[in-house]
């Protein structure tokens, strides 16, 4: 079912005649099982964040801005380094009654802050909304906040809104449009948008981007992220061992050849200055509050937390609650240094665990406390808010920070890797069931039933998490693309998924621990998924089939083909075509704006932490790490160009019963539907009819009733394997500015509601405005119509190894999977799909009624989770197409 | 492995295969719906399967009443009225290959079951059989699987013979010999006992009791694999504290351990409606949770294990 006029009269129906032995809650709503309770210190917390606003400060940006301007002249990562310090010096601490761990992006509970150095444009463009806003609004003119739980979508009272989340204070809005405008024509966007433009095609970037065939350029939105972090220098050497390090090797390589190594030193030493003053102000400030604190028990968590601070500004860690903080503060330092999204703290649970396996040696941590620990991590992680602009927060991210922390997979010999402080970690996500850090489980056959069937239970309780991932698909997809950066099989063991779904290489540090050494994994590339994102297939297509227009805008994007497409290969031959010239302009532009990126702007704490920086002396953006074969060329929609062309093949050549020309008018008349171009009404189920409805009935009907992906159809089928088969090739014939091949990335996140807003309808019969459908492998909504085992032959028709992931999100109903025994015959369904050679699957374990009743009564459903494409949210900050397409897609509901 | 479909072998009508059910034998499992029942149960979630072939649904919601369902009916069997497509199911013969289904733009009109092959149908088990995991095999219900006996035993045997779990649900209400012929291919069978009292039992479904619980008798004793009996409970019907005594005597004679309730849903209801018949079930309310608890404990004091609906131990 397509639309909601077809779709709402039948949508009880579809369920009940293809899954009619199964059994629908009689009324009500079927609440999830398994579901616990927070600590009371972590539920005050949650409670704390669930009442807070998205906020902007200005602080961080003011003095950095401020310090660079001093060193006009000087080296630029010094420069950058001298910046970085004086921002971490000057933001005002902000602890919370009650916080076990403490430190946060700015001074507020979710605070963050523009970085114009890497984009000023999108705060410029607003200036003049913003000082409207900013004069307009007034304690009087008070606007409701809207739907959308801790976003700030309206101005209120002082508070203005920017990009539809955030909220600024009405007197920084002056320091904050001064300094943006330092960085006009300084910024990365700025220079690497002079630079771009000398690379030939580049008028058909800008028309690619106009269509937006294309959703946005990563080198100066989100320059870093979709990668692993790795902690083990901090907590191998502490701070001050780092500039020990720093030290002897700036002496060892000071006039010598390669002498921007000494820069590089020099820069990480000045950097980590920065944060020693950072963490000392935050200890201050936690005596200050212990002066002031009567509660007895609270002034002794304060006085903690200052010894705690005080021995972390200089030293490596002793004890979990230690290493648990120098984790936070490092991975809150690098969000802090770019706008990030897709920070991953990786295998965490096995870099930690020398330290909890110790402390529960000594006998001085509990399971208990570790619980309450983990679940004040899990708020932290949920803190974390990603300043962007609205394109890129709302549209490609729904406001996800994408802290991806995995668990299993197997340890540096081969063997399982999962241990008992990983159980732990999933106890706290069942007991706080907060977004981030969004889980992933790395499964393999060789990992314990046991902890197997912990991570079922924490999937039942319907928070989307954990996402189940196939760990030898994985660790092929590395050997074949990091071997000849010397990748062997027992480093590829060391990998973890990157952001939302990105497979990331990782490496086996040894901690030493009181005299023991123990092999840590952590990240070892930069940004694993940088480069050309998000082509928009399905308007692609559009392009091929309307001789390179735009048929939204009516512009030329391409070269006119004057293909007559008389048969289905010119079809395919010139959607080839198109999509290599799109993925050859953009790899261009794409490389001179990270290279502007690393020549102004480089990272100088990422870069610190990554093996081998630190030893090679140069940072990410100059192959100072590992591993560097990270661009890729992302896509998005493939599941609807695939059905299009299956669409075409049937109807136009096989059985020539719609003519090409017919159908482009059909696609164009939106098959009589109004166009949610003029509506307004993008949504799946809200698609009005025109009086020439009747006259596309045939077609329409037609184009639905073609074959589609999804079915075990091997008609569909042959044409997605030949397209993926394609794909992970030709991406090869393309060199990113480490100039290693790129390799394709099959990850829409929320970028299947914007594109699919202005592409016109599809041969598949979707109508123009509407989403495409999510993920890589998901099928349509409501298109699959043969039973999720025939849904996963289709998936598993081609292996999924040639690209750097694949993704089925399935919204499974509660009584599937309940009881006992629904847990283990859950967990052999995943295992199934893992073992069909199907790369990640998650699912969403939701009655659809409760969907709907939550989108009428958002307030109900405050803390309700939902899985879209990738990644957990809480439902009333999706926006409602989103919402609509998870509605829509298919639920497996089965005898209760 | 893709077989070739050579024709000789039996064509059945089914009206769904279902992937990842839970509840109908070991593991997850496939379900084959076979059409055609001896019985008619008042309260039946499948209505259509009750027709030996296929059956036309109709939709009213979805219906535009553009009327391009109605120039090709050979029984001339569709009009329009208010808008609407009226079907009279005197003359609808529900023909081998419908065309109003076919003409319908919207699936107002859809048919419900489809012939198959052995041959194709043993290829989705064979495509089914990578998913199920562990566990997992076909179950064959319906309808009353073993009505096109010719078909279920040609799938049951294809199944064994390529280690394939194979488990039926019957209504038990068909010819010994019949059960003789497919018990070597089986390994569950699911029993349904609807009520011990025959003039009763005719009266709920539209037929005898007798046959069914010699067929119970006789399975207890000559069937080798797992036999389970299923108790559909239906309130007002079969749900008194005597029948409940009367269902452990006769399970106890049969030598059974252990019994299965399936409680009352109207989950079928709307099945109903597209088919254009009256429900009979809905005048009833599905069992109260303590009512099911009562059950369970007279079951259990009678020393019988029992367990409801999903709760199954396999």
């Amino acid at each position: 079912m397509y639309v909601m006029e077809i779709k709402l009269g039948q949508l009880e129906d579809v369920s009940d005649v293809y899954n009619y032995y199964g059994k629908r809650p009689e009324s009500g709503i079927q609440q999830r099982e398994g579901k616990k309770a927070p600590t009371p210190r972590a539920d005050k917390a949650r409670q704390l964040y669930l009442e807070a606003k998205s906020s902007v400060s200005v602080e961080f940006p003011y003095w950095y801005t401020r310090r660079w301007e001093e060193l006009e002249g000087e080296v630029p990562i010094i420069r950058r380094a001298e910046a970085l310090k004086s921002g971490f010096a000057h933001l005002t601490p902000a602890i919370l009654p009650g916080e076990l761990l403490v430190m946060r992006k700015a001074n507020y509970l979710r605070g963050s802050y523009p970085m114009p150095w890497l984009s000023e444009a999108f705060l410029l463009s607003k200036e003049d909304d913003l000082f409207k806003t900013a004069h307009k609004a007034s304690a009087d003119d008070i606007t409701t906040i809207g739907q959308g739980g801790g976003n700030v979508t309206a101005s209120v009272g002082n508070v203005i809104s920017i990009a539809g989340k955030f909220g600024l204070r009405k007197e920084e809005i002056p320091i904050l449009i001064k300094t943006a405008k330092r960085w006009l024509n300084r910024s990365v966007e700025d220079i690497g948008h002079k630079y771009e433009q000398l690379v030939p095609g580049y008028g058909t970037k800008e028309e690619i981007m106009r269509a937006v065939i294309c959703m946005f350029d990563s080198g100066y939105t989100l320059p870093q992220g979709r990668e692993v972090l790795n902690y083990y220098y901090p907590l191998q050497f502490g701070i001050n061992g780092i500039k020990e390090i720093c030290s002897k090797n700036l002496n060892n390589v000071a006039g010598r050849p390669g002498m921007d190594r000494l820069y590089f030193y020099k820069a990480v030493h000045t950097m980590l200055e920065g944060l020693q003053t950072w963490i000392k102000n935050y200890s201050e400030e936690a005596r200050l509050m212990a002066s002031l604190e009567k509660d007895e028990t609270q002034k002794a968590e304060y006085h903690e937390i200052a010894e705690r601070l005080d021995w972390l500004s200089e030293n490596k860690p002793g004890t979990f609650h230690e290493a648990l903080q120098l984790v936070w503060i490092f991975h809150v330092a690098v969000l802090n240094e770019d706008a990030i999204s897709g920070l991953s703290p990786g295998r965490l649970g096995q870099v930690l665990y020398p330290f909890w396996k110790q402390d529960m040696a000594k006998g001085i941590l509990t399971k208990e406390k570790t619980i309450e620990l983990l679940e004040c991590m899990r708020i932290k992680f949920t803190e974390l808010d990603c300043f962007a602009s609205m394109g890129v927060v709302g549209g490609v991210l729904s406001g996800n920070t994408f802290n991806n922390l995995c668990l299993g997979g197997l340890d540096k010999e081969g063997n399982s890797a999962a241990n008992e402080l990983e159980m732990l970690i999933l106890e706290s996500a069942m007991s706080c069931d907060t977004p981030q850090p969004t889980l992933s489980l790395l499964f393999d056959e060789k990992l314990p039933e046991e902890f197997l069937l912990k991570g079922v239970e924490c999937t039942k309780i319907g928070t989307g998490y954990p996402a189940w991932i196939n760990n030898r698909v994985a660790m092929e997809f590395l050997l074949n693309n990091f071997r000849k950066e010397g990748m062997e099989s027992e480093e590829a063991r060391a990998w973890a998924i990157g952001g939302c779904l990105e497979t990331s290489p990782g490496s086996w540090m040894p901690l030493e621990l009181n005299g023991e050494i123990y092999n840590i994994p952590g990240g070892s590339a930069p940004a694993s998924s940088v480069g050309v994102h998000f082509i928009s297939l399905p308007k692609v297509l559009e392009a091929v089939l309307f001789d390179g227009l735009d048929k939204r805008t009516g512009r030329r994007v391409y070269p006119a083909h004057g293909s007559e497409l008389t048969t289905y290969e010119e079809v395919w031959t010139v959607f080839k075509h198109y999509f290599s010239m799109t993925v050859e302009v953009l790899t261009l532009t794409n490389n001179i704006q990270h290279d502007i990126w690393g020549k102004v702007s480089p990272s100088i704490i990422n870069s610190m932490l990554k093996p081998d920086c630190l030893e090679t002396g140069r940072d990410i953006s100059h192959k100072g790490s590992r591993y560097n074969r990270t661009f890729n060329v992302e896509v998005c929609g493939g599941v609807n160009l695939v059905n299009s062309l299956a669409s075409i093949k049937k109807n136009v050549f096989d059985q020539k019963s719609i003519s090409m020309d017919e159908l482009k008018t059909a696609l164009k008349s939106n098959f009589g539907y109004l166009s949610a171009l003029e509506t307004g009404s993008y949504s799946l189920t809200e698609q009005f009819k025109t009086d020439e409805y009747n006259y596309w009935l045939r077609i329409h009907k037609l184009c639905l009733d073609a074959p589609k992906y999804g079915n075990d159809d091997k008609y569909a089928d042959n044409i997605f394997r030949e397209w993926q088969q394609w794909v992970s090739k030709m991406c090869e014939n393309y060199r990113s500015m480490y100039d290693e091949p790129l390799y394709s990335c099959q990850i829409s996140v929320s970028t299947h509601a914007p594109m699919g807003a202005v592409t016109l309808a599809t041969p598949d019969g979707r109508l123009c405005g509407t989403a495409f459908a999510d993920g890589s492998v998901s099928a349509y909504p409501g298109s699959d119509r043969h039973g999720p085992y025939a849904l996963f032959n289709s998936a598993t028709c081609y292996n999924h190894a040639l690209s750097q992931n694949s993704q089925l999100n399935m919204k499974i109903h509660p009584s599937v999977v309940m009881g006992r025994e629904g847990s283990r015959k859950f967990l052999e369904m995943i295992k199934a799909y893992l073992r069909k050679g199907g790369f990640h699957a998650q699912f969403n374990i939701v009655d659809s009624r409760m969907l709907r009743d939550a989108q009428i009564n958002p307030s109900n459903y405050r803390g309700l989770m939902v899985r879209v494409a990738g990644f957990t949210q809480y439902w009333v900050e999706l926006g409602k197409q989103i919402q609509d397409e998870v509605i829509s897609r298919t639920e497996y509901e089965q005898l209760g | 492995m893709n077989l070739v479909d050579d024709n000789t072998c039996s064509k059945g009508h089914i009206f769904d295969i279902q992937g990842l059910s839970v509840h109908d034998g070991p593991g997850c499992r496939t379900l084959i719906f076979l059409c055609g029942c001896t019985m008619n149960c008042f309260w039946c979630s499948n209505p259509e399967g009750i027709n030996p072939k296929h059956s036309i649904m109709y939709s009213e919601a979805s219906c535009i009443g553009c009327g391009n369902c109605l120039s090709n009916c050979a029984k001339n069997a569709l009009s329009l009225e208010g808008g609407k497509v009226k079907i009279a199911r005197q003359l609808c013969r529900d023909c081998e290959h419908p065309t109003c289904t076919a003409d319908c733009y919207t699936n107002a009109l859809r048919i419900s079951g489809f012939e198959i092959s052995v041959d194709k149908l043993y290829q989705i088990i064979q495509r089914d059989r990578q998913y199920w995991g562990r566990e997992g095999g076909i179950t064959l219900t319906g309808g009353e699987p073993l009505l096109q006996l010719n078909f279920a035993r040609e799938i049951l045997q294809r199944c064994h013979q390529g280690y394939v779990h194979t488990a039926i649900e019957t209504c038990g209400n068909i010819l010994w010999e019949n059960f003789l012929e497919v018990i070597p291919f089986i390994d569950w069978i699911f029993f349904d006992l609807k009520h011990p009292d025959n003039t009763e039992h005719k009266k709920g479904t539209n037929s005898e009791n007798r046959l069914i619980l010699e067929n119970a008798i006789r399975l207890s004793k000559e069937f080798h694999g797992r036999l389970i009996f299923r108790l559909p409970l239906i309130p007002d019907f079969n749900d008194s504290e005597e029948n409940i005594n009367s269902v452990v005597s006769f399970l106890k004679k049969a030598g059974r351990k252990e019994i299965n309730i399936l409680p009352l849903h109207h989950f079928g209801k709307e099945k109903y409606t597209l088919l254009q018949k009256e429900y009979h079930g809905s005048r009833i309310s599905v069992p109260t949770d303590e009512k099911l608890k009562n059950i369970r404990e007279q079951f259990i004091n009678s020393g019988l294990d029992c367990f409801i609906g999903s709760e199954t131990p396999f």
